[in-house]
């Protein structure tokens, strides 16, 4: 199969020769996953589709691979399964969630009116394969455990990381993660479709364009808020070792910083809303 | 669909990237000073809003960019529209050069002037407000599965600007500035591109259309949420700066299960307009089909 078509390539090598100009030293490679759900109204599926999310991922792993990670899998639609999120099939070596360092999804999660405690969270796919297509984030999905490679899970859903909710829903899934991000929101302040969220967010990752990479929490804090409605929040949480490991990683970690995995005794997590 | 690198692929990528480099007519950022004139305005800019490029050891441009930064910090600004991204890792709560602790309203006039001397027309500021950010820290026990959580902590504000020209909205376009402690700027992402006066025009009749009532095309699994007229454009990072006046249909799901809001652009006839490019030549996702691996379950 060919690799990368050829448009790909010439974009990929505009932004990169930025970055290659621009960085100091040599940044330390990841490798990342995207899974992009545009189409959710085939085979019987109640929709609405989503036609922004497949060229979101796409620009999002331009940025990424111009800052010299490594892409393992950058799948779409019916290719993403629902059990590529939960644990025991998470390691699925065709392009599950736990098997590159950072994993970006863009596709539904799903909203209460309002959250509660104990409302959940989710991730939503349209898959060829692995059902049920919803995730329950607290009750299935665990990264970073036997052998996991996830440090960055970073999701571009509907209220996937619901603030009331996150001791339930999110803070068990962390064995060996080190950051997540997404949103917060209800049924009436929700995010809407974009390309340029994950797109701005990507570029802020990354030395490129002769910009310095940010901290993946800041550069969710400057970018999450794109094309959101009023009131829904960008969320990242980080674990750590110790309280002051957790807040250093939720403030200054970075993609290519090649930390060591932590033991999730403690989290810090950050939020900003478009008010 | 995958994309699957090999190390070969890898190998090649880097190679035609490099090659690329050597070809074009990028300058490349040097430690000694440019003799670009873009980039002597830039680090003009930078001076004239409080942003301390003083310890910048790199500067220099490459295509719609032109850049200079260092270790903790960078300042980019687009050549081909009015959009800055700044950003200084010492900036933030407990961090060295700090966050701003005057009022809000200091803030915002300060974050206002800010703009104003970048270039953004005063005028087309239609909402301001200060964004706070929180954050909080908690102990977890898995076993239990309970956090003993510390009070949350105001760690920032951020001022935020969206626009309007006249009464057209401009859907794309924003404005973050975060204050240091100082007053400078640690923080800034301003993308505010030119408006041409026949793009306005376009939006104006798009305004009158959706007065007349226009019927938003209807989209499978959603209903029209709000419908309004105004102005995309392409994203603040990016190759190319496309611009165009729109009817925007925001949908509501109709299944309350599936949230993220779809948006559709169209004219005033009802057709679709294409989202505003980022690339010159948009990445092509690539096509296949996976295989599902045995531990995974059949839908059926």
């Amino acid at each position: 199969m060919s690799l990368w078509h050829s448009a790909r390539r010439s974009a990929i090598a505009a932004v990169a020769c930025a970055a290659l100009v621009a960085t100091a030293t040599p940044a330390l490679a990841v490798t990342f996953s995207t899974g992009a759900v545009a189409m959710y109204t085939n085979n019987g599926g109640s929709g609405p589709d989503l036609p922004d999310t497949i060229p979101e991922a796409a620009d999002f792993g331009v940025w990424l691979t111009a800052g010299g990670h490594t892409l393992v899998h950058a799948w779409t639609d019916g290719n993403v399964f629902g059990s590529d999120f939960r644990d025991g099939t998470d390691l699925d070596p065709g392009g599950a969630s736990d098997i590159a360092a950072v994993y970006f999804f863009t596709g539904h999660g799903s909203c209460e009116n309002p959250p509660t405690a104990s409302s959940g969270d989710f991730i939503i796919v349209h898959g060829n394969h692995g059902t049920p297509d919803v995730t329950n984030i607290g009750m299935s999905s665990r990264w970073g455990n036997n052998g996991g490679k996830a440090r960055f899970m970073l999701l571009d859903a509907s209220c996937p990381m619901d603030l009331v909710s996150l001791p339930s829903d999110w803070f068990p899934g962390f064995k060996g993660l080190h950051i997540a991000t997404g949103h917060s929101g209800d049924v009436n302040h929700d995010t809407q479709d974009s390309v340029s969220r994950g797109n701005d967010f990507a570029q802020e990752l990354v030395d490129a364009g002769g910009s310095n990479a940010r901290s993946v929490g800041s550069a969710w804090m400057d970018t999450g808020t794109e094309d959101v409605q009023d009131d829904v929040c960008a969320v990242v949480i980080a674990a750590g070792n110790t309280r002051n490991d957790a807040i250093d990683r939720r403030e200054h970690e970075k993609l290519k910083d090649n930390r060591s995995a932590p033991i999730p005794h403690w989290f810090a997590w950050r939020w900003t809303c478009d008010q | 669909m995958i994309a699957r690198i090999s190390r070969l692929g890898l190998t090649a990528s880097l190679v035609l990237l490099l090659a690329g480099c050597a070809a074009s007519s990028a300058q490349p950022l040097a430690a000694s000073p440019a003799p670009d004139v873009r980039v002597q305005q830039v680090e003009r800019q930078a001076k004239a809003i409080g942003f301390d490029l003083s310890a910048a050891t790199k500067r220099g441009a490459y295509q719609n960019t032109v850049a200079v930064g260092g270790g903790t910090e960078s300042f980019v600004r687009r050549t081909d529209s009015l959009t800055y991204i700044a950003g200084d890792d010492r900036y933030g709560f407990g961090e060295k050069i700090g966050v701003f602790a005057g009022s809000d309203a200091a803030l915002l006039a300060r974050s206002q002037a800010v703009l104003v001397e970048l270039g953004v027309p005063a005028s087309e500021i239609s909402r301001v407000r200060i964004q706070h950010e929180y954050g909080r820290v908690g102990q977890f026990d898995a076993a239990t599965g309970t956090v003993k959580a510390e009070p949350q902590q105001l760690l920032n504000r951020i001022a935020s600007f969206r626009r309007s020209i006249g009464t057209i909205p401009v859907f794309s376009s924003y404005a973050r500035v975060g204050l240091t402690q100082s007053g400078g700027v640690g923080m800034l992402r301003v993308h505010w591109p030119r408006i041409d006066a026949q793009t306005l025009k376009s939006a104006q009749a798009l305004q009158a259309r959706v007065r007349q009532g226009f019927k938003p095309p209807a989209v499978v699994g959603a209903r029209p949420e709000t419908v309004a007229a105004g102005i995309v454009h392409s994203p603040a990072a990016g190759e190319v700066m496309d611009v165009a006046a729109v009817i925007r249909v925001i949908y509501r799901p109709t299944n309350a299960q599936h949230g993220k809001k779809p948006v559709r652009l169209y004219d005033a006839s009802g057709r679709s307009v294409p989202e505003p490019r980022v690339f010159l030549k948009p990445p092509q996702p690539p096509q296949g089909t996976r295989a599902a691996a045995k531990s995974v379950p059949s839908r059926n």
